[in-house]
Parts: C-alpha cells; sequence; structure tokens
C-alpha cells in the first residue's frame, strides 16, 4: 500500500486540504466550503490535489478529517435527544453540576442547566460500591420498562452510574437492555467513554457524547461514503482533541473526544514544524477572526491535560492544552463614559465582520490595523476580501479616538496595544505555569492574524525570536497530515503507589491495551505501540500530575523508585515545592496507543524564488502615533536578511517586521525572525 | 486622576487579574484540606502599597472582602516589611476571619520600591480548638466554644520568614497546636508558593511597564472605579430603609433568635449601613469581626453597581459601616467567632433586601442562607483510621423577575463547590444515597425560586460522633419571596435509624451519634419566588390573598409573614 496522506479541514468559509506524498512533496488546495453538503468541497479539493500531484484517489492510503461540527454543535446548543440512565438517587446530577455560581458579583446571571432535560433522566435501582461490590443488584425491570416507555422519543441514550469506573458490569448489562428494547438507537456508557472518578465530570462528558453522536456520527459516516463512492479504497480518520488520529469508525461514536481537535491539530502542526527548524521549545500563537489559541511546545512535545471544559460544560477527556482567549481580527475595541477602553472578548465575526469589511459599523482589531497601515488597504486573501480604509478610520474614530479624546492613529495603536497585552499575557500564563520561561522560547504565529501581533508580542515578552510558517492559514490541515494514530483512556484505581497492587494493575493495563489498540485500528504489519502514564499525588491532595512510566505497556515494582523520584519533580517544578517524605497516591492508569505516521521529510523541496523583488513601500503609523515607511515585500520574495521595517504580505496572512528585527532565515518551512542583537 | 494611558491601565488591570488567578490556580492544585481543593474555600488578592485592594480571585467574596483589614493589622503590628518577609495571621480581631483562615501577606518589592502586597487566604482543615475542623456552624452542643481561646491557635500577625528565613519556632509552635500537622503545613507551603509567584509576577509587570506607571495605573483603576460607583450610589433614592433578618437562636439558646437590624441610608455617594438594631454579642460563636461585617457589606453593594465594576478598593470606599462595640457585628475581644458566616450571610441578604426596596427595577428575591454543615468523626474500617467528613449542600437561589432563581447553589458571599459522592464514599466510611433537589422547595411565584438540595449519606463504619447544623430551619426565617413571590422551603436535618422512620433534629440537638447503617439526611433551604403567581379559577382566592400578604409585607422589617403563606404543595406552579 502507498503512503500518501490527504488532510481535510472543512471550517465554515473556507475548506483547506493538504496532500503529503510518500516522496515528501507537499500540495496546498484551499476552496470555498459548502456548508449544505460540506463533502463536495472536500471532493472538490481533493480532486484538485491529486491532479497537481499526479495520482488518483485510490492510490491515496488515509484521508484524515478535522471537523468543528460537534463543536458547533455544543456552541449552538443543537443536541440530540438524549435520555439518561443513573443510579437512583442522583436524577439531578446534571443541574446540580459543581454547584457554583458562574459570576458572583451579577445575581442575575443564570447558573444554567444541564443539557439533558429533567424528565428525560432516570434513575435506576442499582448500586455498586466504592470497592467495586455490588451493594444493590441492577434492576432490569425497572430499566426495561423505563426503555420501553422511551421508545420514539429519543434519539441516543447514556448511562452514568456511580463507581461504574472500578466496576463496569452494571453499565454493560444496562447497555444489552437499552439495545434490546430501543433497537437503532445508541448507547454511550461513562464507563467507556470517561471511565474517571467524580460521577458529575463523568456523567456529563457521557450525556454530551450521547447529545452529539446522531448528527456527528451522521455526518462522519456521509463523507466515508462519499470518499469511497469516489474510489478511495484508504482509512477515512478523525484527529481527536488529544490531538491523535482515530479511524472513522471509532470517531462516529466518540463524537464527545472531537471537540477541540481544530485547535489541537493547530498545536501538533507546530510542534511539528518547529522540529523541522530545529526549535525544541516554543510557544504557539493562532489568532484567527474571533479568538486566539496559545500553547507551549516543550522539548519538542505538547501537554495533554485531563480536566477539561467546552463551552462551560466539563469533559472529562485528555485534551492537547491549548488556551483559547477571546482576542482576534474581529474583537471589538469598546469604551464607556467613563474613559475605559477595553478591546474583546466580544467579536464582530465575519458577519458583520469589521468596519473595513464594508457590513460591520463597530471598530475592531482589524480596522485598527487598517488605521495604521499595517494591513494592506486594497485588502486581504489576495484581493478576495477588499477593505475599506475610510470605515476603518471612522470606526475607530466614533467609538475610540473621540470617547477618549486621542487621535485616530494614537486611538488604534491603544487598541492593538491591549489586544496585544491579552495575547500576550496569555503566553506567558501557559509558560508561567509550567516554570518555563517564555523568554527562552520561539514565537510560532500563524492565523490570518498571529504574525501581525508576534512581534509586538514578543518585544512585551523579551522573546527574541519568531517562526512564521509557509501556509500560516493551512496549519490545521498540515497538523491532520502529520498527526500521529493514537488513542488513550485512563482509569481510575486509587491505591498508595508502595502498596499498588501489581497483578490488578497489570490486568487493568492489559484490558485498557487491548481497548484502545483497538480504537487506534492498525493492521498486522502495524500494531501499535503502547504507553502507560500514572496520575499521581500526594495523599491528601486532589489534583494530580501525569508522569510517564514506560513506552512499552509495562508497570512493574521495578518502576516505583523512578516513578516516585519523578512525580516529587514534576511537583516541584510545578508548584515550587515537594514533599520527600509524603505518601505518593496513584489515582489514575493511563494507558495509550500510538501508531507513527511514517515521518516524511517535506521540509526541503520547495525551491526559493530566484528573481529579484519588487520592492513597494507603504506608510504607517506605530502605537506612539509615529510615521513609519514599511518595505513591502510579496512572502515569496523574501530573502534572509530583510530588515524592518517590513510587512510581508501573502494572500492568507501579513507579516509586521518591526524596526530592529530581521528575517535571519527562510525555509520551505517557514520564515524566521530575529531581534537585532539578539 | 487620568495619568496613565487607557491602553496601560486596561493592559495592567488584565495583568493584575491574571496574577492573582495564577495564585489562585497554584494554591488549589497543590493543596490538601478538602475545605480548599473540593470545596474552593480560598482566596488570592494584590493590594497596593498604601494596602488598597487592587485585584482578587474572586473566588469567597467573605474571605476577599477582609484582606485590607488583615493587611492593616499586620503593619499596625509588625510595622513596615521587607524584601524577604512573610507575614501569618489568623486573628479575627486584627482583621483575619475566623481562625481557620489563615492568611499570608507577602511585600513586593523592586529595589527599594514597594509595589504592593500579595496575600492569600485558605481554610485550613484544622487549627486546634476544642474540637476537629472547628468550622463553627455548630451549634447547641455543650463542647461549642464560647470563645476565641477555645477556638483554637491564635497568630497574631507574625512574620513566619524574615528576610527570606524562616522562624522555625513559629513554625514548630504552630504545627504543634494542630491535629493535622502535615497538612497544615502543605497548605501553608501552597499558600507560600502561591504568594511567590505573585510576587515574581508583579514584579515582571513592573519590569516591563516602570514602577511609575505601576504606582499610576493603581491609582487610576481605583479612582476610576470610584467615580463610577460614586456617581451611581449618587443616583439612587436619598433615603433610609430599614430590614431586619434573624439567625435561628445564638446557638446555646433557640427561644429567642439573634437579630440582624439593617438601616440602609444613601447619603450622596456613600452607603451608610447602621447595625445598631442588631443583638448585642454573644456567649455562642455567631460574632461577626469587624472586617468580615465589611465584607458582606462590600459583596452587597457590588452587586447593585452592575457588571462595569471593577472589584477593587475604588468602590469600597464608599461603604460605611456603623455598629457599637460589643455588638453582634463589632465584638470584643474574645468573643468567639467561628461562625461568622452565617450572619454575614444573613447581613447581606438583609442589604441586598433594603437595596432592593430602593432600587425596585434591581431587586430579587432572596436565595437560601442555610449553609447545611454534616461534620462527623468516623473509624474508617478499610484502613482503621480515624476520617472527619465535613460536607455541606446547597440550597435555591433567589429568583429575578424574568429568572428562574437557581437550583442548588451556595448563596452570597460564598461559593463551596459539592464535592462528589464518588470522592466521599473512597476517602470516608460513609455513602451518599441520593444527592437531589427538593420537590418544591422553592419559592412559589411567577417566577420560581430555586431548588434545594438534600443529601443522604448512609454510615458504612460502627459508629460516627459529631455534628449536623444548619441555618433556616425556623419557617418564619425562610428566604423571602419579593413582588408578591412565597418564600423558600425551610432548612432540616433528619436521621433515620436502620430501617427505621425518618426523624427530625431539633434546631437545639445538634450534637447526634449514628450507627452503621443509619442515614443522615441533609436539606438546605429553597430560594424565594419573584412575583405573584398569574391566578386561575379556584385559586383566585387564596392566591389574591397571598399576593396582598406579600405585597404588605415588602417593606416590612419583620421575617416569617411570607413564609407563613406559602403553600404546602410546590409543583402546580412552577414555570419550568
Amino acid at each position: 500500500m502507498s503512503r500518501h496522506v490527504v488532510a481535510v479541514d472543512i471550517g465554515g468559509t473556507h475548506t483547506d486540504a493538504a496532500l503529503l506524498s510518500e516522496d515528501g512533496r507537499l500540495h496546498v488546495e484551499k476552496v470555498r466550503s459548502t456548508p449544505g453538503d460540506p463533502g463536495s468541497a472536500m471532493i472538490a479539493a481533493i480532486d484538485r490535489l491529486l491532479v497537481v500531484a499526479g495520482l488518483r484517489l485510490d492510490e491515496i492510503a488515509a484521508v484524515v478529517h478535522g471537523t468543528t461540527v460537534a463543536t458547533n454543535a455544543v456552541i449552538e446548543g443543537d443536541f440530540a435527544r438524549v435520555g439518561l440512565f443513573v443510579t437512583e438517587g442522583f436524577e439531578d446530577i446534571l443541574d446540580i453540576g459543581t454547584q457554583q455560581r458562574p459570576d458572583l458579583y451579577d445575581p442575575w446571571r443564570a447558573k444554567g442547566t444541564g443539557i439533558v432535560p429533567r424528565e428525560r433522566v432516570h434513575g435506576v435501582r442499582e448500586r455498586i460500591g466504592s470497592d467495586g461490590a455490588q451493594v444493590v443488584a441492577l434492576d432490569e425491570a425497572q430499566l426495561r420498562t423505563i426503555a420501553r416507555d422511551m421508545r420514539g422519543t429519543v434519539d441516543a441514550v447514556a448511562v452514568a452510574f456511580l463507581f461504574s469506573f472500578v466496576e463496569p458490569s452494571h453499565e454493560r448489562r444496562a447497555a444489552e437492555i437499552l439495545r434490546e428494547e430501543l433497537p437503532g438507537v445508541p448507547v454511550t456508557l461513562s464507563s467507556g467513554v470517561a471511565p474517571e472518578f467524580r460521577e458529575y465530570p463523568r456523567a456529563a462528558t457521557t450525556a454530551l457524547n450521547a447529545a452529539l453522536l446522531p448528527r456527528t456520527g451522521g455526518y462522519i459516516s456521509r463523507l466515508d461514503e462519499r470518499l469511497r463512492a469516489a474510489g478511495f479504497l484508504g482509512v477515512f480518520q478523525l484527529m481527536t482533541s488529544a490531538g491523535g488520529v482515530i479511524p472513522a469508525s471509532v470517531a462516529r461514536n466518540l463524537p464527545v473526544s472531537l471537540l477541540v481537535s481544530g485547535p489541537a491539530a493547530g498545536a501538533i502542526a507546530a510542534a511539528d514544524l518547529g522540529r523541522w527548524l530545529g526549535i525544541d521549545d516554543l510557544v504557539m500563537l493562532d489568532v484567527g477572526g474571533t479568538s486566539a489559541d496559545v500553547a507551549l511546545v516543550q522539548a519538542g512535545s505538547l501537554r495533554r491535560r485531563y480536566r477539561g471544559e467546552v463551552a462551560g460544560m466539563p469533559v472529562a477527556l485528555p485534551q492537547i492544552d491549548v488556551l483559547p482567549i477571546g482576542a482576534g481580527g474581529g474583537s471589538i475595541a469598546r469604551t464607556d463614559e467613563f474613559g475605559s477602553l477595553s478591546v474583546g472578548p466580544e467579536s464582530a465575526g465575519a458577519d458583520p465582520g469589521p468596519a473595513a469589511y464594508g457590513t460591520g459599523e463597530l471598530a475592531t482589531v482589524t480596522d485598527a490595523h487598517v488605521v495604521l497601515g499595517t494591513l494592506d488597504p486594497a485588502g486581504l486573501l489576495g484581493g478576495e476580501l477588499p477593505l475599506d480604509p475610510s470605515r476603518a478610520r471612522a470606526a475607530i474614530e466614533a467609538y475610540v479616538a473621540d470617547p477618549l479624546g486621542l487621535d485616530i492613529e494614537r486611538a488604534a495603536g491603544a487598541v492593538v496595544r491591549i489586544a496585544n497585552g491579552r495575547m500576550a499575557e496569555a503566553l506567558r500564563m501557559v509558560t508561567v505555569v509550567r516554570g518555563v520561561d517564555v523568554r527562552g522560547c520561539a514565537l510560532m504565529a500563524f492565523g490570518g492574524a498571529g504574525p501581525l501581533h508576534a512581534a509586538a508580542i514578543a518585544d512585551e515578552l523579551g522573546i527574541s525570536r519568531i517562526v512564521v510558517p509557509r501556509y500560516p492559514g493551512l496549519t490545521s490541515a498540515l497538523g491532520l497530515l502529520v498527526g500521529d494514530s493514537r488513542y488513550e483512556i485512563g482509569r481510575t484505581h486509587i491505591s498508595p503507589l508502595r502498596a499498588a497492587d501489581h497483578t490488578r494493575i497489570d490486568a487493568l493495563i492489559r484490558g485498557l491495551s487491548a481497548e484502545v489498540s483497538a480504537l487506534v485500528g492498525g493492521d498486522e504489519d502495524d500494531t501499535p505501540r503502547v504507553g502507560v502514564d500514572l496520575d499521581l499525588r500526594y495523599a491528601g491532595q486532589a489534583y494530580e500530575l501525569t508522569v510517564p512510566v514506560s513506552d512499552d505497556g509495562t508497570f512493574s515494582a521495578a518502576d516505583v523508585d523512578r516513578v516516585e523520584a519523578r512525580f516529587h519533580r514534576a511537583h516541584e517544578d510545578m508548584y515550587g515545592h515537594a514533599w520527600e517524605g509524603a505518601i505518593v497516591e496513584l489515582v489514575t492508569v493511563r494507558v495509550r496507543a500510538g501508531l507513527p505516521r511514517l515521518a516524511v521529510d517535506w521540509s526541503g523541496t520547495h525551491d526559493l524564488p530566484v528573481h529579484d523583488a519588487a520592492v513597494r513601500s507603504r506608510v504607517g503609523r506605530d502605537a506612539s502615533g509615529a510615521t513609519i515607511t514599511y518595505a513591502v515585500v510579496d512572502r515569496a520574495d523574501v530573502r534572509e536578511g530583510l530588515r524592518g521595517p517590513a510587512i510581508v504580505s501573502q494572500p492568507d496572512t501579513t507579516t509586521v517586521v518591526p524596526a530592529g528585527w530581521y528575517v535571519v532565515r527562510t525555509s520551505p518551512v517557514g520564515m524566521v525572525l530575529e531581534r537585532e542583537g539578539s | 486622576m487620568r495619568v496613565t494611558d487607557p491602553a496601560t491601565r486596561e493592559l495592567l488591570w488584565n495583568g493584575f487579574q491574571s496574577v492573582v488567578d495564577e495564585m489562585a490556580l497554584l494554591l488549589q492544585r497543590s493543596s490538601f484540606s478538602p475545605m480548599i481543593r473540593e470545596m474552593l474555600d480560598f482566596s488570592c488578592g494584590f493590594l497596593d502599597a498604601a494596602g488598597r485592594l487592587v485585584a482578587d480571585s474572586c473566588l469567597i467574596p467573605a474571605q476577599a472582602g477582609t484582606l485590607e483589614f488583615a493587611l492593616a493589622g499586620v503593619l499596625a503590628r509588625t510595622g513596615p516589611l521587607s524584601e524577604g518577609d512573610v507575614v501569618v495571621t489568623n486573628d479575627p480581631y486584627s482583621g483575619a476571619t475566623h481562625l481557620p483562615d489563615v492568611e499570608l501577606f507577602v511585600p513586593v518589592f523592586v529595589g527599594d520600591d514597594l509595589i504592593g502586597y500579595v496575600a492569600t487566604v485558605a481554610h485550613h482543615v484544622d487549627i486546634g480548638g476544642i474540637s476537629a475542623r472547628n468550622r463553627g456552624t455548630s451549634p447547641g452542643q455543650t463542647n461549642a466554644s464560647r470563645d476565641l481561646y477555645e477556638e483554637g491557635l491564635q497568630l497574631p500577625p507574625v512574620r513566619l520568614h524574615q528576610g527570606g528565613i524562616r522562624n522555625d519556632a513559629l513554625w514548630e509552635v504552630l504545627l504543634r497546636n494542630v491535629r493535622d500537622p502535615d497538612s497544615v503545613a502543605g497548605d501553608i507551603a501552597a499558600q507560600l508558593s502561591a504568594c511567590r509567584r505573585g510576587v515574581e509576577r508583579v514584579r515582571e509587570l513592573a519590569g516591563r511597564h516602570g514602577v511609575t506607571t505601576i504606582h499610576d495605573a493603581i491609582d487610576d483603576l481605583i479612582d476610576d472605579t470610584s467615580a463610577r460607583a460614586g456617581a451611581l450610589i449618587a443616583s439612587w433614592p436619598q433615603r433610609t430603609v430599614s430590614v431586619a433578618g434573624f439567625i435561628d437562636g445564638d446557638g446555646l439558646h433557640y427561644d429567642r433568635p439573634l437579630r440582624v437590624q439593617v438601616d440602609v441610608t444613601v447619603r450622596g455617594d456613600r452607603l451608610i449601613v447602621d447595625l445598631s438594631g442588631s443583638s448585642p454579642q454573644t456567649n455562642g460563636t455567631f460574632n461577626v469581626p469587624w472586617s468580615s461585617t465589611y465584607s458582606g457589606l462590600y459583596y452587597a453593594l457590588r452587586c447593585f453597581l452592575g457588571t462595569g465594576i471593577r472589584q477593587n478598593h475604588g468602590y469600597m470606599r464608599h461603604v460605611e459601616a456603623v455598629a457599637p462595640s460589643g455588638s453582634l457585628f463589632n465584638p470584643r475581644r474574645p468573643a468567639a467567632v467561628v461562625s461568622r458566616h452565617m450572619p454575614v450571610q444573613v447581613l447581606t441578604d438583609a442589604v441586598f433586601r433594603a437595596l432592593g426596596e430602593l432600587l425596585p427595577e434591581q431587586a430579587v428575591a432572596a436565595s437560601h442562607v442555610s449553609f447545611p454543615v454534616l461534620l462527623m468523626r468516623a473509624v474508617d474500617p478499610r484502613t482503621g483510621a480515624e476520617k472527619t467528613l465535613m460536607d455541606t449542600v446547597g440550597g435555591g437561589g433567589g429568583a429575578r423577575h424574568g429568572v428562574l432563581g437557581d437550583d442548588g447553589i451556595d448563596s452570597y458571599t460564598s461559593n463551596c463547590a459539592l464535592v462528589s459522592a464518588e470522592v466521599i464514599e473512597l476517602e470516608y466510611p460513609w455513602r451518599v444515597r441520593a444527592s437531589e433537589f427538593v420537590p418544591g422547595s422553592g419559592g412559589e411565584g411567577r417566577w420560581r425560586g430555586g431548588r434545594a438540595v438534600r443529601r443522604d449519606y448512609e454510615l458504612l463504619a460502627e459508629s460516627a460522633a459529631g455534628r449536623v447544623a444548619c441555618e433556616q430551619r425556623v419557617p418564619a426565617h425562610a428566604a423571602r419571596g419579593i413582588a408578591g413571590g412565597a418564600s423558600g422551603a425551610p432548612a432540616s436535618i433528619a436521621v433515620r435509624r436502620g430501617a427505621g422512620t425518618w426523624r427530625e433534629v431539633g434546631v437545639e440537638e445538634s450534637s447526634i451519634t449514628v450507627a452503621r447503617g443509619d442515614v443522615v439526611r441533609m436539606t438546605a433551604a429553597g430560594g424565594g419566588g419573584y412575583g405573584a403567581v398569574p391566578l386561575i379559577g379556584e385559586e383566585l382566592r387564596l392566591g389574591a390573598a397571598q399576593a396582598e400578604d406579600q405585597t404588605s409585607d415588602a417593606g416590612n422589617s419583620t421575617a416569617g409573614a411570607g413564609a407563613a403563606s406559602r403553600p404546602s404543595n410546590g409543583t402546580g406552579w412552577q414555570t419550568r
């Protein structure tokens, strides 16, 4: 079988596709999305790639897809009708939640309710104890009766019983009964999706999976069929929030695992791009229209986190640790009657969009850039999106300059500074919480607006190196191409680390290994590699740190000293102190299976331009209002040694190179800027 | 005023916020006390060189509102602090809250310039005293503390570190006086780590913007908040409104409730709250240290100032409390204060009602202030270790015009999280049999009050002894409705022995002993309803009478009339 891989990232307006051939050639395409029938744009983009690459669809080994279908459903609250079964006495679990109010100082802000209306939540007589022993037998007759009455009123069902992470037999038997009584209705079990302790996040994750399953599952199946109909013979895969790739057949039953796959793909790409450039420590800044994502790549790898949240709901599944913030090109700048200026988190989005787009009225970060001359007044996306500078000026004047008594340029400068400050705080957050000094990291900036802000943010953070990828608008697609097949499941098993029952843990690891390996796929040539991580804490704490144990699927008594020492170190790094003599407690065993993609070197296959570049110039202003004359250079024409002040333009982004910065390196992977004298 | 440009001001506001947020994250994740790690009963703050609050982590207003007082108490005792100093205190009569809340203050210097102080306050698992985990919400029993000496180790503001060197003598005295020294040591280390992180981050901000800019921006941010708050308050009706609330009893006697009398006056741009009509200080544990009195007032005012107000000293300077020395809200040392949270909540509720009367557009029905607490010791048969379970459940929030009351919340100045039933059964010899809303517990109304949560705890050990307590068990003290809405259901505590029937635990009987298989049921109070129930047919007369009852009661300072007319069956009128 060939090793050619295609990635397709379907967004709201554009569908990005990339093809990496087994000999390391990379091709990219961007087509307009077809929201009514997303598969059309996908096939169109793939067809164009195949023509350019001279390949046929039946020669493609894998199509990897990143989708926001599940994410959008969550944001829009577009959920299937779910029947939720819980242990009797816990029927209100989703509505009680953590019991915390979202805004203490706003008595009008409602706490909100769970995604399953209370009348569709049913308590079942059953109980498993904390040790896994049966306390109350599963009342099968009761369950059967409820299920029967439910026929025709639900699209999916979920089961979240107490202590099912210790002993899943009640949940599994319940699933059998539900399948008999509700044929064709998909069943999600908490012991299958997120077998970890704490009933509320587990139940919420399980219910959310069920609520997303019919629509997302259907979407994935239709795309799969579409590809098959066009002659595709390889595997169709999706990326998860944890940055791993799983087969579509698995993904369609686990939509909750896809919720933040877009940011995860961007982060995977950032790590991979860094690898090709030999940069192992970097911070990622991906700035889009409404928000920005930041992440830390430390020693070439990304961090995962296990207590995530999507749209205010807990999601007890691993995610790549990407921090989203409400600051983007469309973020709205406002002043109030007391002369305070704020930027975001409200966004004008793409519709109505910034004032300069022609329909919006409010002042946005993009408008501020137009005023400052950093964005090309002729338009974005190679002219596809024209800009109206007079509208941008009018908006900044009306909403920022006049109320603050500033001139328009200074007002625009203030807007950009505040946006920069918010992004810089986020970058500081993701590094400082890991005990990492951000000044030692490179800043990798992409997305439509990342490279516009990168140098100013780098100056603020004391970062002296910036990377702008060659395809800053296609990083998600690139992340899909290079992501390994990977899945992991954690299972709670609480005991002192030194008193761990290795026979039981071995059995647990074997069970999880089989489970994750099946989820990842693979064939007889390619068996997944299984690794083990442990979540550990000091006895008495409630938050764990994840410590890697092995990459061969084992954890034995001989590993305990090493693992414990590693935990002390991790605690010291994270919190500034360790308790060497204290009892270390094992909380969760995590098993991951991975099948690495064939590492294809695509980094050296593009020729650099040889012709002499036409140099244009544009006059802009800096944040203090002073005039700057930028050299304006097309990305394809950028040479090493290009000195700021300069603007590098390309259809999908604009890079500002301020005075004091210069281009130290260009490569097909990306362009590296450094501060002079650093 | 206005010495920094708007962008720098906003940048630094975001910067100060992220300093305290980051401190909070670090403290929570590395702490041991279940009160900190599970219930999130802690706060972090940054104060300027003049001791004014610049930003806090917005977790527990009851704690954050005391930071300025505690810092003033610190400086009064220790004099100016130097680089490397760390001061610890829990002294309620020097500005702290109650003894289990241990506060740490660390100065932030850049060179010789004092930028300000970072602070953490966290509820420790034990601070000594006559009873483990002297949570204080524990009236009635003979072993309740009668004065501060019985409540645990008192730490007047003292340097735990001086010039970077720990005072080991103090450290040993501290740990020798608590029942769980490992946990206390761990949590103080966590607080210290959070403070250190805060110091680094503030220094970083100062390094980037310059010390002068930091000082100027702080002045501007506080002045700006003050200008906003002042303008709003000056636009409010300039008059006095009087409201009373009640605590079920003083912890020793239940024949006479404690009175919380607030006379709220709007005068110019200031809010003056006269508490002189409240009960004198008591022999029980419900006395409120002066700083905690202010924390309730700050919270209530902030909620009525709207969301455009920054959480800093700027609005706090517009509040003035009046209470004679020796009274419930201004007690004299060594009155016991460990249960101060209850009267602070009742005080906050009363100020909410008074402000709601002045500003009817913003009025909301009362939220519960019942705070049921189960605090029981038992030997875990799995390990042989004695374990003390402390748990609390939420009640109903007050209904709002157009918005139902929130179901199952902690209220007002507190925002404790619900502890997972699985965590309880894994760590303690208790099994949570049910954790659910009480049907009909939200006060009736056009918009129903929030429903209360009840939890049933089955003992899995041989026997357990301890305390169960809550407020609002007296129906007349239930959370009141407004604009014709009814009161929420009162709180209750009940026990079922073996397969027997439920027996209510009375207000004066809160020390209990239970045996294996017994079940303790803790039920919080519901929230008040908003507006009269729309009337139809046969219910017309009853409903009209009820509405009239409620309306006539609205400006009245006596509690209880609303509760008396609360329909016994709530299910018929729910708007959802």
